[in-house]
């Protein structure tokens, strides 16, 4: 028997190929907009074994980064839905009334944003990354929420004022007070 | 009027995760492609029947037999059918896979057999990349033709009707997980399998003269440098440190298991020298 090392026996499929470049991207996709690690490295995990399954199943023309990216949305709104059945009992409904007034004055504290952004309840939370962080078309949102098109824009309604009232709430009364010191 | 949330947008950025958890999910997908479609390894699972290029049977050479019979049965659980020739031997009882055994061989190794839509016209391929075929006959299984690659390795084509290429089946106990396939010269090797059955390498992970192999099923590698084409096959076995002592005590040689990213395995030698790998997943 030789003593030469075996061949690694590993798997010649593509998603192996993929991982080392995709993995950056898939982690720095969800941690952005999950902003915690240990979610965020769960829902990678899940996201690539679902690719796997994915790949058997119903295999995508072309394997890319985007398309595993396309799987961690899922997965990430897949959590969303899951923390919102948890929040369900004391979610207090908010934005009833639709706020017209900008609480900050010509451009967002990203920063800020981002901090009000993880305060709000899931399915506002959902609506607004995909919508804005995202960057996706209100069809493309709908589809991943499993809304209609209508139910969506009206979420939409409420998740900004659901923001624009927790960005007041955190910048106090006086927006221009806040806003010359940071 | 802007939507001043469009300020919220953000370009996906690579983050890099910690090097331990990247490794362990690495491992993870090994290890789930490995396994195949899951834990399912009752005989409700049909083996999803092969497409072209994928090894729908595989013969397994041997000096002698009755020695073979008697090692791979007690090691692997293996039972056996009369085979078409009285050296011959089918395997029965395996979930997914079809195996032989090939007796009155110098030298023991694998013979692979890939399934094909159409034999002539992969003769003609076969051909037309610098290797040899003989002209197919009417099997009971098929179509069928004798082939050589470029560099003198035997194989086997069948003729098999068009099918999808669905969900790979799990190999089950005793089955084989993997082929490695030791060649002289991986790029002549590259080019004859590309133009035959379009199948495509990429580098090995582990890097050097190795590759894997798209396209096939089992799973399989490309190792160069080697005197001699070998094709190595890994059994799955659900205990390797029991599996390795009954490699012993049948006659055979084993070494210790190595735990690797997707399990534990060893390089073994059957009583009559012929090389395999056990794994345990």
């Amino acid at each position: 028997m030789s003593s030469r090392p075996a061949i690694v026996p590993e798997p010649g499929v593509d998603l192996l190929d993929l991982y080392d470049t995709a993995l950056p991207e898939v982690y720095g996709y969800l941690l952005a907009r999950c902003r915690q690690v240990a979610l965020a490295e769960d829902l990678t995990s899940e996201t690539f074994l679902a690719a796997v399954a994915a790949l058997r199943a119903n295999p995508p023309d072309e394997l890319t980064t985007a398309w595993l990216i396309g799987i961690a949305r899922h997965k990430l709104v897949d959590h969303w839905r899951r923390s919102e059945r948890d929040e369900r009992g004391f979610r207090v409904l908010v934005g009833e009334h639709v706020e017209c007034v900008d609480p900050w004055e010509n451009e967002l504290n990203a920063l800020l944003a981002k901090e009000v952004l993880g305060r709000l309840s899931s399915p506002h939370r959902a609506a607004l990354t995909l919508r804005y962080l995202d960057g996706l078309p209100v069809p493309e949102v709908a589809e991943h929420l499993g809304r209609t098109v209508h139910a969506t824009e009206a979420l939409l309604v409420r998740a900004r004022s659901a923001f624009r009232t927790s960005y007041a709430d955190r910048t106090g009364p006086k927006t221009e007070g806040r806003a010359g010191n940071r | 009027m802007k939507d001043p949330l469009e300020a919220l947008y953000e370009p996906v950025l690579p983050v890099d995760p910690e090097p331990t958890f990247a490794a362990a999910l690495r491992a993870q997908l090994v290890q789930t492609l490995l396994r195949g479609r899951g834990e399912t390894m009752s005989n409700e699972t049909t083996a999803a029947p092969p497409v072209e290029g994928d090894i729908g049977y595989a013969s397994i050479w041997v000096p002698e037999v009755t020695r073979a019979e008697s090692f791979y049965g007690a090691v692997l659980g293996w039972q056996f059918a009369p085979g078409s020739i009285d050296e011959g031997r089918q395997v029965t009882g395996l979930p997914n896979q079809h195996i032989g055994l090939w007796g009155g061989q110098e030298r023991g190794g694998t013979l692979v057999s890939f399934a094909v839509e159409d034999a002539l016209e992969t003769v003609r391929r076969v051909r037309g990349a610098g290797g040899s075929a003989d002209e197919p006959n009417q099997e009971p299984y098929g179509l069928a033709a004798m082939c050589a690659d470029d560099q003198g390795m035997p194989f086997s084509i069948f003729q098999s009707p068009a099918a999808e290429r669905g969900p790979a089946p799990a190999a089950g106990n005793g089955e084989i997980v993997y082929l490695t396939f030791e060649v002289a010269d991986t790029a002549k090797f590259r080019d004859f399998f590309t133009i035959v059955f379009d199948w495509r390498f990429s580098q090995g992970h582990a890097g050097g003269d190795r590759f894997n192999i798209h396209g096939v099923r089992p799973l399989s590698g490309l190792a160069g440098g080697h005197r001699e084409t070998t094709i190595v096959p890994q059994y799955v076995v659900d205990d390797i440190d029991a599996a390795v002592e009954r490699v012993r005590v049948a006659g055979g040689s084993a070494n210790e298991p190595q735990q690797q990213p997707y399990g534990r395995s060893t390089e073994c030698a059957d009583n009559q020298g012929t090389r395999f790998y056990l794994a345990q997943l």
